[in-house]
């Protein structure tokens, strides 16, 4: 038997082994509550990017979850509509993803601040540059906790 | 000096509307491309390409059609290119398709 990655908390607000407690492997923590993301390598912070979450009606999530990416595209490109995805990293199964965005910067401290009217529709967003770092860093597979607070 | 504060702003008012505008509207129109692409996501992840019915596609000179619960899968082999196109069909008729390579002809 291995050993869960994740375990929610007894407040259930968020799942401890994150913030440099996981002892190997790469992982990514998307901490909700400060807009950012945080990618570890065991213990070690590799990066800690600002993002930008779902909004208020489309949150990316309500409890402490943990996903693991399941699926890349350095460019997905839908064959029947004019959409576009750069650097996305698929993590759930109704598809929700990591990927590049050109309207963090001002949306992740608007909602940092609390005012969520802005924002994705459950994906998490980054800016071109930090996307591209976090799309060659993480490998398929690669844990993603989605958190409420930062222990 | 009221003209030059008048001024100011109005310039300043002007700036940060359309700062505001041009944010929420590129804000609308990524929640459009994620809500499209994670559908497609959403259905192509709800077949495996390793469910490719190999062989039935070996001798099919058309497309393989197949119920997977609540979607309809449509498969195409091309053995010149060792390639399968998969086409998933959801209830709502909504779709996604994808190409990619398989082993199919050597199974």
């Amino acid at each position: 038997m291995t050993n869960p990655d994740g375990v929610i908390s007894p407040l259930g607000n968020t799942i401890l082994f994150l913030g440099g407690v996981r002892s190997s492997g790469k992982a990514i923590l998307v901490d909700l509550d400060d807009q950012n993301l945080y990618a570890f390598n065991g213990p070690k912070l590799i990066f800690e990017f600002y993002c930008a979450s779902g909004d208020r009606v489309h949150p990316t999530a309500t409890w402490p979850s943990l996903y693991k990416i399941f699926r890349k595209h350095e460019v997905y490109r839908s064959r029947t509509y004019n959409a576009q995805m750069d650097y996305a990293m698929f993590f759930t199964s109704d598809g929700k993803a990591i990927h590049q965005s050109n309207v963090v910067g001002l949306t992740s401290v608007l909602k940092d601040i609390g005012l969520n009217q802005l924002g994705s529709h459950g994906c998490v967003r980054l800016s071109e540059e930090n996307a591209k770092k976090l799309f060659s860093w993480a490998p398929m597979g690669t844990p993603i906790f989605v958190d409420l607070e930062m222990i | 000096m009221k003209r030059l504060t008048i001024l100011v702003a109005v310039l300043a008012s002007l700036i940060l509307g359309s700062a505001f505008t041009t944010i929420y509207y590129e804000n609308k129109i990524s929640n459009i491309d994620e809500d499209i692409i994670s559908k497609e996501i959403a259905l192509l992840s709800a077949v495996p390409n390793s469910d490719i019915p190999c062989s039935k596609l070996k001798n099919a000179k058309n497309w393989i059609v197949e119920k997977k619960g609540e979607v309809t899968v449509f498969w195409k082999f091309t053995p010149e290119q060792s390639r399968a196109t998969k086409l998933v069909l959801g209830k709502d008729l909504s779709s996604a398709t994808e190409s990619f390579s398989t082993g199919c002809h050597v199974n």
